[in-house]
C-alpha cells in the first residue's frame, strides 16, 4: 500500500455516502479501478456498513405493549391516574 | 384522602389514546432500544420508561406535531443512559441477526459474521453506537441525527466514521474470506 493509497482511503467514508464532490469521486473511482488492494479495502468497508444497515431486530411481543398500557392506565394506590387529596363529586 | 383516582383533562392521556399510541410506535420504540441495547430485557424497560415519559408528560406531548422523532429521541436517551449503566453490553436475545444481503453460502460463517458484529457494536461507546444506529441502520441525516443526540452533524459524521472503522477491523477478517 502507498501514502497515495493510505491517503485516499481516508475518502471511503464520503465515497459511500456520496459527499465526495465529484472531481475528487472521480479520482477515487479512477483509483479502486487499478488497485487491488484499496478496492479489497473498499469491499470490505462496504460489506460492514452493510451488515450494520441489514441487522435485524425482533418484534416487540404483543404481551410487552399490553403490559404497559395496563401499568399506565390501570389504577391502583399512587399509580399515575391518582391525585391524592381531591375528593369525588 | 380518599384512594379513588381522579383522571384530570387532559392531564394524561386517555386509556384509548395511550393503547393507540402505544401499538402504533411501540414495535418501532422497542426495535431501536433493541439496536442500541442489544438484549431484549433491557428493550422493554426502555419501552416502559419511554411511555411512562410519555405519560407523566402528555400535557407537552400532546401538543407537539413530530410525536414520532419525540418518541425516538426519548428511546435513544433512555437507552444511551441504560448503556452507559451497564460495564458489559450483554449478547443480544434470540431474534437478532443480519438479513441475507450477502451471499453468504454457510450458514456458519454467517452466525460468526453476526456474532463479530454484536461484539463489535457492544464495544462502542454509547453515543458511537447511537449516532451509528440512527445514522446507517435508521436512515437518519446527521442533521436528524444530532438534533436527537444534542450535538452537530459534523459531530454525528465523525461519530460514525469512527464507528463504521472499528466495526469494519473488527468484521474485516470474516469478510474478506467471502466474495
Amino acid at each position: 500500500m502507498t501514502p497515495y493509497c493510505d491517503r485516499l482511503r481516508q475518502n471511503f467514508n464520503d465515497l459511500y455516502d456520496g459527499t465526495l464532490s465529484p472531481l475528487v469521486a472521480r479520482l477515487v473511482h479512477k483509483h479502486l479501478e487499478t488497485c487491488d488492494a484499496c478496492r479489497e479495502e473498499y469491499r470490505v468497508f462496504t460489506a460492514a456498513v452493510a451488515a450494520v444497515r441489514n441487522r435485524t431486530a425482533p418484534d416487540v411481543p404483543p404481551h410487552v405493549l399490553r403490559n404497559v398500557v395496563e401499568n399506565l392506565t390501570r389504577p391502583k394506590g399512587g399509580a399515575p391516574g391518582f391525585v391524592p387529596g381531591i375528593e369525588t363529586p | 384522602m380518599n384512594g379513588l383516582p381522579i383522571e384530570v383533562p387532559g392531564l394524561h392521556p386517555t386509556p384509548a389514546t395511550l393503547e393507540s399510541i402505544v401499538h402504533t410506535y411501540g414495535n418501532k420504540v422497542y426495535q431501536v432500544a433493541f439496536h442500541l441495547t442489544g438484549s431484549s430485557t433491557d428493550a422493554e424497560d426502555v419501552l416502559q420508561e419511554v411511555f411512562f415519559k410519555l405519560y407523566r408528560n402528555w400535557v407537552y406531548v400532546s401538543n407537539i406535531k413530530n410525536l414520532e422523532a419525540w418518541l425516538r429521541r426519548v428511546t435513544v436517551n433512555a437507552a444511551m443512559d441504560l448503556h452507559r449503566s451497564r460495564r458489559c453490553r450483554p449478547r443480544p436475545a434470540q431474534g437478532a441477526g443480519i438479513e441475507r444481503s450477502v451471499p453468504w453460502s454457510d450458514p456458519v460463517e454467517q452466525k460468526e459474521l453476526h456474532e463479530k458484529l454484536e461484539d463489535a457494536l457492544a464495544a462502542l461507546p454509547p453515543r458511537q453506537l447511537a449516532a451509528l444506529i440512527l445514522f446507517d441502520h435508521e436512515g437518519l441525516s446527521a442533521r436528524e441525527a444530532g438534533e436527537i443526540l444534542g450535538i452537530t452533524d459534523a459531530a454525528v459524521r465523525s461519530y460514525v466514521f469512527e464507528a463504521r472503522r472499528k466495526v469494519k477491523d473488527l468484521l474485516a477478517p470474516y469478510l474478506r474470506g467471502n466474495r
